[in-house]
């Protein structure tokens, strides 16, 4: 079966939650998009990103207890499925493979 | 603080619901932080900013999901995309002819919105299911016995055994009405309540809201001065003292104290309104508790058990009983009723009429929307044939024309909605208060549920057939002839549509004419005295305050006189019950000298206990021997005086006086015969009575009848006051006219002839308009034949005659067919009627002339205009 490619905002996600380890919810995913590449993050398009990716089975996650600082509000906990990390590495080769040869031409820092 | 409320209201919309929670949660995490970084106005445009956001973007991809989803399938897309331009395209055309739009929506609103709002007030009451747990489970158990046919009654010692012996019943409780007298610092005051076993409460499964409610302890003599609250006298009484209850209250001469308070919701079916309850007063077991039947008993049924096999187990109880108990029990059975059908059963028949009653009023109206429709499809004909011959196939102009129909009857209904909500409260306000339920009459999700079937129901029943025969043309005809096509067949059908109306009118005609005759029976109700300037007063001794019955007897003999002595006053008995206020009261009795019937077949009668001055003052006229005398005191013979009907039933060709009977255990000697008061409603039989003295049967309550010489409401303040001051503690209420307890007893008869005289008022007139609508149609399309018919001399009245017959022929036909389902249907009435028989000739003969008048002159008008067609205008047309 051919695997579906990902795009580049849920690469982003995914790779946020690879990045902050255990205990991923929304607001830290966000955070470090946002921190790694320096431009704002519309919040509404990570969360949208987020069922799409669990829909596809890449993602998983589950709900936490509720805290009171949130309204009493429970976390939602992501972390990232063994098929997300193999479309991670498939889409990393792909781009590798693409860059290669073209650090004269593009630069870089 | 907070996120702002709206702001999160919104995203929450936009969210899938499982996504709330968290969502939400990390927004209002962050919104925390912008907070403390950048205050709070800050915080709140960028929640705002946040929601808007949300809102975009899911509902975006919630849209763009959808859409990759159908793209699949786009097989499915064109029907939908036809049905969006049907829908649209009939919307322009009713449009442009907002006039045929506007008389059709109305028609249809005022049908739809009649059914709707009958039926939300059969759906509260009948269909429903009691406000109280487990409902279905509930059952009233009744002992059954010839002399109190139709009563549902038990008595606290059999209750007690069912209880105990029957395994179809979770609990089995029993309660009654209890007149209570409460004593404050401000006064005296009467108070609704009632007393009940413990058992009562659990079968309703009632939980205290404070406090607690009655345990089996509470029955032991010296225990049983409690008390349980309504929750309405709990908050107007004591101002929803939470600390009510150990609060003492001293009720009659005793001291109650408050164990509990019942929630809101509690309402005994039947015995709603009830300010107060206290235990039994005895225990079940004690002497006289299996003999006095005059409780209502309540049973929950074991979960799985149904109301035949309980039914059975419960016969062979009675059964058991009645050999145990002989002396009580002998010819006694038991019979089960669902409490559901105990509270609306009486008033079931009433309601379905009136359901059935709109419903012929619904399809009378889609006739004539039908009527309309056809009118229409004619004249676009032509249309529908270029469309044909463009390649439309029939299902398709089927189609669009179903669509204008629906939208009629969606914009009908709709509109319809909206009456039925004015007319649920206007019949509400309007119905007699004795239909149970009243209160709980409402629209729900049901009703709307029925409002749109009836709608799209209706849209079928007026649409489908103008679109049949509109779709089944002849196309070389119809390119050809245009508008001017006649089609025999589509008279055909108006010829039947006015065939249906005409029957179902002159049905709900009839049934409105036998109610209305009824009625006016009651209103010349003559009992066989003088009804005009009567006072009714109930009387109720403070118990405890006099030692015996016999005391209370001599108060009540004292406000005899001292309201006979008021000036205003001119005659005063009194009375156990009477005419209209009462005399429920029935018991077998025994002839001396005649051998004991069965138990169960012996002479049955009404009893009365009576002050001397009872028939005088009433003018009940005495037709042998002598009435009852102020010597027929307490310890003197005891004595009885019967009614006429006694003497026909159970001395025929006898003669009773002097002869003895022993009821209630006592045997009485027969000294005179009263003649019978009629009933209020003719038809129901006169049963025997017995009257005995008061004063050697004394108790604790009784009625006054007061006869006034000048108008009776004038003296109502005189006759309470001193009463008052006789005795301050004695309980004065019902004081109101005989006329005005007439009036009462009228409300009902009088709510159900209006009800259906509307109804049928509007059949009536909605099947003249079909009529001439029909015989209007006839004439236009006739128009050059009239016109040669003029040109060769035929004279005005011959083609008067020749249209008319296409609006009196289907007018016949609709009669006689009328006719017959009316001697079917108004059997259902038959409950209703009184006086009147079901199927009474004068009546039926009568309504259909009325409606063949009116037939004719709907035939007559338009016909008549036919007779002024000038022949050159009518041939000038072609």
């Amino acid at each position: 079966m051919a695997r579906e490619s990902l795009g580049e905002f849920e690469q982003l996600v995914m790779l946020a939650i690879l990045r902050l380890g255990e205990d991923v919810y929304g607001v830290p995913v966000v955070e470090e998009i946002e921190r790694r590449t320096g431009r704002g993050v519309s919040r509404a398009a990570v969360y949208i990103a987020l069922r799409r990716l669990e829909n596809k089975g890449l993602v998983s996650s589950h709900m936490a207890d509720p805290t009171p600082e949130r309204g009493g509000r429970a976390k939602r906990f992501f972390r990232v499925e063994p098929d997300g990390i193999d479309l991670l590495r498939d889409s990393r080769l792909a781009l590798l493979s693409m860059w290669q040869d073209l650090e004269p031409v593009l630069g870089g820092r | 603080m907070r996120p702002p409320r709206p702001a999160t209201w919104l995203i929450a919309r936009a969210l899938a619901s499982q996504e709330r929670e968290w969502i939400l949660g990390d927004l209002e995490e962050v919104f925390g932080r912008e907070v403390v970084a950048c205050g709070s106005t800050r915080a709140r445009l960028w929640y705002w900013r946040q929601a808007i956001s949300f809102s975009v973007r899911f509902v975006r991809e919630r849209w763009s999901g959808r859409d990759a989803g159908k793209a699949f399938k786009s097989g499915a897309r064109e029907p939908v995309g036809g049905l969006v331009r049907d829908v649209r395209y009939a919307l322009r055309t009713l449009t442009r002819s907002p006039g045929f739009a506007l008389v059709a929506v109305v028609t249809l609103a005022l049908g739809i919105g009649a059914n709707t709002a009958i039926f939300s007030v059969v759906n509260s009451i009948l269909l429903r299911p009691l406000p109280v747990a487990d409902a279905d489970r509930l059952v009233s158990l009744c002992e059954t016995n010839p002399a109190i046919a139709g009563f549902c009654i038990a008595s606290p010692g059999n209750v007690e055994d069912w209880a105990q012996q029957s395994n179809s019943f979770e609990s089995i409780g029993v309660a009654r009405d209890w007149p209570f007298i409460l004593k404050t610092d401000e006064g005296v005051q009467g108070i609704r309540g009632g007393i009940a076993t413990p058992a009562f409460f659990n079968v309703l499964q009632f939980r205290p809201a404070l406090g607690r409610l009655f345990v089996p302890e509470d029955l032991e003599p010296g225990n049983n001065r409690v008390v349980v609250l309504s929750d309405a006298t709990w908050r107007s009484r004591f101002g929803s003292d939470v600390t009510i209850v150990g609060r003492n209250l001293t009720l009659g001469d005793e001291i109650y104290t408050v164990i509990g308070v019942l929630p809101a919701e509690a309402e005994v079916p039947r015995m709603e309104g009830f300010q107060l309850w206290a235990p039994l007063h005895f225990h079940p077991r004690e002497q006289g508790g299996r003999s006095w039947r005059g409780f209502r008993a309540l049973g929950r049924l074991a979960a799985g058990v149904t109301i035949t096999e309980a039914d059975a187990e419960m016969s062979t109880i009675a059964v058991r009983l009645a050999e145990q108990y002989p002396e009580t029990n002998d010819g006694w059975g038991i019979r089960l009723v669902h409490l559901h059908e105990q509270v609306v059963g009486s008033v079931r028949p009433m309601l379905l009429v009136f359901l059935g009653a709109v419903g012929f009023v619904l399809l009378i109206g889609c006739a004539n929307v039908a009527n309309l429709l056809l009118a229409r499809s004619s004249g676009r004909r032509r249309e529908l044939a270029v469309r044909t011959a463009l390649g439309a196939s029939r299902g398709r102009l089927l189609r669009l024309l179903l669509s204008e129909s629906v939208l009629l009857a969606v914009a009908g209904g709709g509109a319809g909605l909206l009456l039925a909500v004015w007319a649920v409260s206007t019949f509400v306000s309007l119905a007699p208060g004795s239909i149970p339920r009243l209160d709980e009459v409402a629209i729900d999700g049901r009703v709307l549920g029925f409002a749109l079937l009836v709608s799209l129901l209706t849209s079928l029943v007026f649409g489908l057939l103008p679109s049949l025969q509109a779709t089944s043309l002849n196309l070389n005809e119809e390119l050809k002839e245009g508008d001017r096509a006649s089609s025999s067949g589509r008279l055909g059908i108006r010829s039947l549509l006015v065939v249906s109306q005409v029957a179902l009118a002159l049905m709900l005609l009839i049934g409105a004419a036998l109610l209305t005759q009824s009625f006016a029976t009651l209103l010349r109700w003559k009992p066989g005295f003088d009804q005009s300037n009567l006072l009714t007063v109930w009387l109720l001794a403070s118990t405890g305050k006099y030692e015996s019955a016999d005391q209370v007897s001599l108060v009540f003999e004292q406000a005899v006189e001292e309201v006979g002595a008021l000036p205003s006053v001119e005659s005063v008995g009194r009375t156990s019950a009477g005419p209209l206020f009462g005399g429920r009261e029935t018991d077998e009795f025994v002839i001396e000298g005649r051998p004991l019937p069965a138990p169960g077949d012996g002479p049955v009668a009404r009893w009365f206990d009576v002050g001397p001055k009872y028939f005088g003052t009433l003018g009940v006229p005495l037709v042998k021997g002598r009435g009852l005398e102020p010597s027929d005191a307490a310890g003197m013979t005891p004595v009885a005086v019967i009614n006429e009907s006694a003497v026909r039933r159970y001395w025929p060709g006898e003669d009773p006086l002097g002869q003895r009977v022993t009821i209630r255990g006592e045997t009485r000697t027969i000294v005179g015969v009263v003649s019978d008061v009629r009933p209020l409603r003719p038809g129901t039989p006169i049963d025997p009575e017995v009257y005995w003295p008061q004063a050697q049967s004394p108790r604790y309550a009784t009625f006054l009848v007061i006869r006034t010489k000048t108008d009776p409401l004038s003296a109502v303040e005189g006759i309470r006051k001193r009463l008052q001051q006789l005795d301050p503690d004695m309980r004065v209420s019902s004081l109101t006219t005989l006329r005005q307890r007439m009036s009462r007893e009228l409300v009902g008869p009088r709510f159900n002839m209006l009800l259906i005289g509307i109804f049928a008022s509007v059949a009536l007139l909605l099947a003249a308009v079909g009529i001439y609508g029909v015989v209007a149609y006839t004439v236009a399309r006739r128009t050059r034949e009239m016109g040669i018919r003029v040109a060769l001399g035929a004279r005005g009245w011959d083609i008067v005659r020749s249209v008319a017959a296409h609006g009196m022929v289907p007018t016949t036909v609709g009669l006689v067919l009328g006719l017959l389902g009316a001697v079917g249907l108004t059997r259902v009435l038959e409950s209703l009627l009184f006086g009147v028989s079901p199927t009474d000739p004068v009546t039926f003969a009568g309504v259909a002339v009325v409606l063949a008048a009116v037939a004719a002159l709907a035939c007559y008008v338009p016909a008549r205009r036919a007779t002024r067609v000038e022949a050159v205008v009518a041939l000038r047309e072609e």
